[in-house]
């Protein structure tokens, strides 16, 4: 009885000492961030500047030896290029996410509640498109913005990101779950498929829109691969490039780039928090 | 209640961020070079010849001796017979002595021929520096022919900067950024085709604007500003 007893409190610590260390690898990078970007940027060159040559090797330093704002200073005063990314990635995150809510709102209704020829197949390959790397789409998306002559441009990333399978995916599994009797007793009422999907079914699926709103922010919020290939000026890329390209001249900025970077995710996600995980429990993609 | 404070605190973080930018955008607009800019302009610049001459005394008149071509010679002693640059030591309230440059007005000349090199040998007299005494024996004689060419890009010759890797001048361009349209300046060399104390003409696309004067030392891609 003794032994179980502390076989069971050994594997319960054991739990806990694995949990903490896969909570060290995903908290630490945020933390590391956070109090790196109040560290001037001869200590940030000091305790990190290998860290950006390859094959260096650099041992942790967690808390400023000295607070400073420098890093701080350089994004929000000295310089307007990173503000002017910083907004140029809210403009282009804004305008997918409308976009993709929209266009995934009137698929899903069509998908969830009417009937056509090769509604299935159709379907299918949203599904098939959904489990494709974007990678794969990448050059001949290139191909296609090329030809409608939109390279270099916020339109070069806008509009292949309003079309989501994902979203279109979500939407449906989302009105699906409203019942159909909800749908008659709207035509009942003398309302049309425009006035029952704007006054019954969205108000019914806020939740879900709303989820499907933040995660189509987000997965738009850190784009990289798309901004690189199709935006070559630097003032028109997203600030996600440049925390991609911090080299060791600018690292002290990178630090504090990424903290701005953070924080309207961290809004979005503490404001809409239950509709999220309604809006998933909903759409029943468990 | 708790979500109240979220909503306040993004729209402070979003408004801070917009009075961010519009500081760092001035604070950025201040900071860059002010540059005045001329456009190359087609015009002409007088014919001019640089030899080197010596320069000697014959009781108390000083002479200059240099140089010159047989079938240059008509060309270039009328109607000007130039102006040489000889080096003298000034001396300023401190008694402290500098070398300096001094332009000196060449008077009545004769010329003969030397039979060895078949050249035409000129003596000029000169008026002497009052007060400064020359240096050396040395001089720069810059003689014109009274011709004038017509070059496609005519600037004032100070807009032609030097340095270790050669004649340059600052080009201004434009390119789009997020507010509209800004200028830079690019380091494009060139060569000095002709020039005279005032004027330079150089090889490069007509019309080009290139940077007179600037509030800041530039380095080539530097955006600027225009006044």
């Amino acid at each position: 009885m003794k032994m179980r007893m502390k076989r069971g409190a050994l594997s319960y610590w054991l739990l806990w000492a694995g949990f903490l260390l896969i909570a060290a690898v995903v908290v630490l990078p945020i933390l590391f961030t956070f109090f790196a970007s109040f560290m001037s940027p001869e200590e940030v060159a000091r305790n990190y500047g290998e860290m950006a040559m390859e094959g260096g090797f650099t041992p942790i330093h967690l808390l400023p030896d000295q607070f400073s704002l420098a890093g701080y200073r350089e994004v929000l005063v000295e310089t307007p290029q990173y503000l002017t990314q910083f907004w140029t990635s809210v403009f282009i995150c804004l305008s997918i996410c409308a976009g993709q809510v929209a266009l995934s709102i009137f698929g899903g209704y069509a998908f969830s509640r009417f009937r056509f020829p090769g509604r299935d197949a159709i379907f299918f390959c949203v599904i098939v498109l959904m489990v494709l790397p974007h990678q794969v789409t990448l050059a001949p998306s290139y191909m296609v913005i090329k030809a409608l002559g939109l390279l270099n441009t916020s339109a070069a990333l806008i509009l292949p990101g309003i079309f989501s399978a994902f979203g279109l995916f979500f939407m449906r599994q989302v009105m699906a779950s409203i019942p159909e009797s909800t749908l008659e007793a709207a035509s009942l009422d003398g309302a049309n498929s425009f006035v029952a999907l704007w006054r019954v079914l969205v108000p019914c699926c806020s939740s879900g829109i709303t989820a499907l709103a933040l995660l189509s922010f987000v997965d738009a919020w850190s784009m990289i691969e798309q901004p690189i290939m199709l935006i070559q000026d630097t003032f028109r890329q997203p600030l996600s490039v440049f925390l991609l390209r911090v080299g060791q001249e600018n690292l002290a900025v990178g630090f504090a780039c990424g903290v701005l970077f953070i924080v309207p995710v961290l809004f979005l996600l503490l404001l809409f928090e239950e509709q999220l995980v309604e809006g998933i429990v909903r759409s029943e993609i468990k | 209640m708790k979500k109240k404070w979220i909503w306040k605190a993004m729209a402070g973080f979003f408004l801070l961020l917009v009075l961010a930018t519009c500081v760092s955008t001035s604070v950025y607009h201040a900071k860059l070079p002010v540059v005045t800019v001329m456009t190359g302009m087609q015009s002409t610049i007088e014919h001019h010849k640089t030899t080197s001459g010596e320069l000697y005394t014959e009781g108390e008149t000083l002479f200059v001796r240099y140089r010159i071509l047989p079938d240059e010679a008509d060309r270039f002693l009328t109607p000007d017979l130039g102006k040489v640059s000889v080096k003298v030591v000034q001396s300023d309230a401190n008694g402290n002595e500098t070398v300096a440059t001094e332009t000196l007005d060449a008077g009545r000349y004769q010329s003969v021929y030397e039979d060895e090199s078949d050249m035409l040998l000129v003596s000029a007299e000169l008026t002497p520096p009052v007060g400064r005494p020359i240096l050396d024996k040395s001089a720069v004689v810059t003689l014109s022919d009274g011709i004038y060419v017509p070059y496609l890009n005519v600037v004032p010759a100070y807009c032609i900067q030097e340095d270790a890797e050669g004649t340059f001048v600052w080009t201004l361009m434009e390119r789009e950024n997020l507010f509209g349209v800004e200028q830079y300046v690019l380091r494009t060399s060139v060569t000095v085709e002709a020039e005279n104390d005032y004027y330079a003409a150089f090889s490069y696309m007509p019309g080009t604007q290139v940077v007179a004067a600037t509030t800041l030392p530039l380095r080539s891609g530097d955006v600027v500003v225009v006044s």
